[in-house]
């Protein structure tokens, strides 16, 4: 692996905040993608009546899948925000399913990091949502 | 009234209705640590999410009044 950043180290030093609440889950890494995972979970749902995940719940996932990509092209956990995140939705996620995000940072500047990924519940041929997205790097990256 | 508090996904947030303004239901989502992304800062999908429940209650709102409209109309033909 030619990251030097963990995200498992990460998080496992968060004890609160929106990713512990959500229970997002780290599932794997490449050079320059991460990919994460949310559990179905009812309280997470916007309409009791469909069961049917609330759109903010997967973007959360990718939004944080993103920056840890971001993180992992930088191979350090340095500060940057994001800057611009579109989610195009192609069908509900299924009730009941985890949702599993992958998303990769394919072009990264002196300031800006570029990434695109994929949301799904089990078949990443059959996507959920489709991310793009910029993050602004704030600290010292190489 | 907007169905706003009945969503499941709203209660996690901690969103209330706070009113109304221009017509639409001003919703209020107070701070907390549970939204806080690994920066301290708030977490963008959080906000999305506010953004998310916010226009489902603009859009309740304005179908609501709309459902009024023709129950009044209908009552006075």
């Amino acid at each position: 692996m030619a990251s030097g950043f963990d995200p498992a180290e990460i998080l496992a030093a968060a004890k609160a905040g929106h990713i512990v609440a959500l229970g997002l889950r780290f599932v794997a890494q490449g050079p320059d993608w991460c990919e994460f995972a949310i559990d179905y979970d009812r309280r997470l749902v916007s309409d009791a009546g469909t069961g049917i995940l609330a759109s903010g719940p997967i973007m959360s996932l990718m939004d944080t899948a993103g920056g840890f990509a971001v993180w992992t092209r930088r191979g350090a956990f340095l500060p940057q925000a994001t800057l611009d995140l579109r989610l195009d939705y192609l069908r509900p996620s299924r009730p009941g399913q985890t949702v599993t995000g992958r998303v990769e940072c394919y072009r990264l500047t002196r300031r800006i990091a570029f990434v695109r990924g994929v949301a799904h519940d089990g078949d990443i041929a059959h996507p959920i949502a489709h991310l793009t997205g910029t993050y602004m790097l704030l600290g010292d990256g190489k | 009234m907007s169905s706003v508090t009945l969503l499941p996904y709203a209660d996690f947030l901690g969103i209330r209705i706070a009113g109304e303004r221009n017509g639409s239901p001003l919703l209020v989502m107070p701070f907390s640590e549970g939204l806080l992304n690994l920066q301290g800062m708030m977490h963008g999908g959080a906000i999305s999410g506010l953004l998310e429940i916010a226009a489902i209650a603009a859009i309740d709102a304005t179908l609501e009044k709309a459902r009024i409209r023709a129950r009044s109309s209908s009552r006075s033909r």
